[in-house]
């Protein structure tokens, strides 16, 4: 029974395998080759979902699943910053910045500033509106876009 | 940072801590309230002083990469700038299904893609939602991008620009901003800069939205008017000039939009006066090649959907 629960912790402890990466953006496109002007998957994934790679190429990852192995995944959906974490030349940061690194940036301040520009309103409605009316366009779209006016490099 | 030279600062902050706790002890005594209020107004005295700090910086060159935004963090603040700059060029914006405004989002969409595949381990990570092409009602010519993905365009510029890859030229320079993280070097040089007046203070909520309010107009001021500084502005031109060959589209195109558009009616943004556009230009001159013609049918879905609007 001990060792079950040291294997899990360790297992806990140890986070995602190496070739696994978590989802972090909204929209992530799926893709059938690796690149963004080809055709795309009928599967989808989603911010925070763990997927497994079985190889990488460039900056894309085949998924394990879903998508039978046969879908990509580009890196774009994967990586972020953590907070604070020092980028450059680690010689002109220093453990300052990554205490107030993004320190109040956040859902709640930006409720703040609101209240304290009530004038900001209607330009506040604009930027939501696009938000959740006018998101990027979907890759069969594109697909045809590019067919149409001979875009995506000849690819 | 070691124990040893950790322990100044958190006494310091103590120190501090004890401070504000003993004002807020002695309400009513005469003087402790305004030593509360003293406190607060240096700190947002600060704030602007750091703003002008990284302005400074911005226009010479002088920044350094140090701690970063997660590309949440990232999103909030830039979706603050975005409606302030919305604010400052037009109070109105096409609804997002106006055929222009469709067009413009397919043709930015087509511009972020091919900038994510020539992607470089130090950009910053891919705006958190996608990126969002807003089209607002302006006779100015003006294009903004700003963190988060937000990239603002004028009616003005869109009817300023004769083909679809002008239009994508004029974006592909904005991505180059947002995707590189021109945008994000002023507030992380301003943090640095605020970051001891927060620590002695604890962060506490009045330091942090003072410093909030004071990045979002540093940020909107930036995109709108200061632009990023001569390295910034050239690099950002490379990197667009890249990006339309990557799509597919002209990379002279970039070239010629700027030269012709420069004026009066061009104001900001895009068209930065720092460096002259005759810079510009001249540097596009050296890396770019013109490309073929665009087929018919791009050129006819040009006049037929950014036509729209007259």
């Amino acid at each position: 029974m001990r060792t079950r629960w040291i294997a899990l912790t360790m297992l806990l402890a140890a986070g995602p395998a190496p070739d696994s990466v978590i989802v972090k953006r909204e929209g992530s496109r799926v893709m059938k080759g690796p690149r963004f002007f080809g055709e795309a998957c009928t599967v989808s994934v989603s911010p925070g979902q763990a997927v497994r790679l079985l190889e990488r190429r460039g900056g894309w990852g085949r998924l394990s699943s879903p998508g039978d192995g046969r879908c990509w995944l580009h890196e774009s959906t994967w990586v972020d910053r953590k907070p604070g974490e020092l980028v450059g030349d680690p010689a002109t940061a220093s453990q300052r910045d990554v205490e107030l690194a993004g320190r109040g940036f956040s859902e709640g301040e930006v409720a703040r500033f609101r209240a304290d520009h009530p004038d900001l309103a209607p330009d506040f409605a604009i930027v939501e509106l696009y938000l959740s009316r006018a998101p990027e366009t979907g890759s069969a779209e594109i697909a045809a876009f590019c067919a149409e006016g001979r875009l995506g490099g000849g690819r | 940072m070691t124990r040893a030279r950790r322990f100044p600062v958190l006494a310091a902050a103590l120190a501090a801590a004890l401070a504000l706790s003993s004002c807020s002890s002695l309400k009513g005594i005469p003087g402790a309230s305004a030593a509360g209020d003293y406190l607060q107004q240096k700190t947002v005295q600060s704030a602007t002083q750091v703003g002008e700090n990284a302005a400074t910086a911005a226009l010479t060159g002088e920044f350094d990469k140090t701690a970063s935004f997660t590309m949440e963090q990232e999103f909030f603040l830039g979706k603050t700038i975005a409606a302030t700059v919305v604010s400052r060029v037009s109070a109105t914006a096409l609804p997002p299904d106006h055929r222009a405004a469709r067009y413009l989002r397919d043709v930015g969409t087509v511009v972020a893609l091919a900038a994510a595949e020539q992607r470089e381990a130090t950009d910053r990570p891919y705006p958190l939602k996608g990126y969002r092409f807003i089209l607002v009602d302006s006779p100015q010519v003006n294009a903004v991008g700003m963190p988060g993905g937000f990239v603002v365009v004028t009616t003005g510029a869109l009817r300023a620009v004769q083909s679809e890859d002008e239009l994508a030229a004029i974006l592909a320079h904005e991505v180059a901003h947002v995707q590189r993280g021109h945008v994000l070097w002023p507030v992380e040089r301003a943090r640095e800069q605020e970051h001891m007046t927060s620590t002695l203070l604890a962060g506490t909520d009045p330091i942090v939205h003072a410093f909030f309010g004071k990045v979002v107009t540093l940020g909107a001021d930036f995109v709108l008017d200061r632009g990023y500084g001569k390295s910034n502005e050239l690099a950002a031109d490379a990197f667009a000039a890249r990006i339309l060959a990557g799509a597919g589209y002209d990379p002279a195109a970039l070239g010629r939009v700027l030269g012709r558009l420069q004026g009066p009616a061009a104001q900001g943004g895009f068209f930065s006066r720092h460096p002259p556009a005759a810079d510009r230009v001249a540097a596009l001159a050296k890396e770019t090649k013109a490309g073929a013609a665009p087929p018919p049918a791009r050129a006819a879905r040009f006049q037929a959907r950014a036509r729209t609007l007259d």
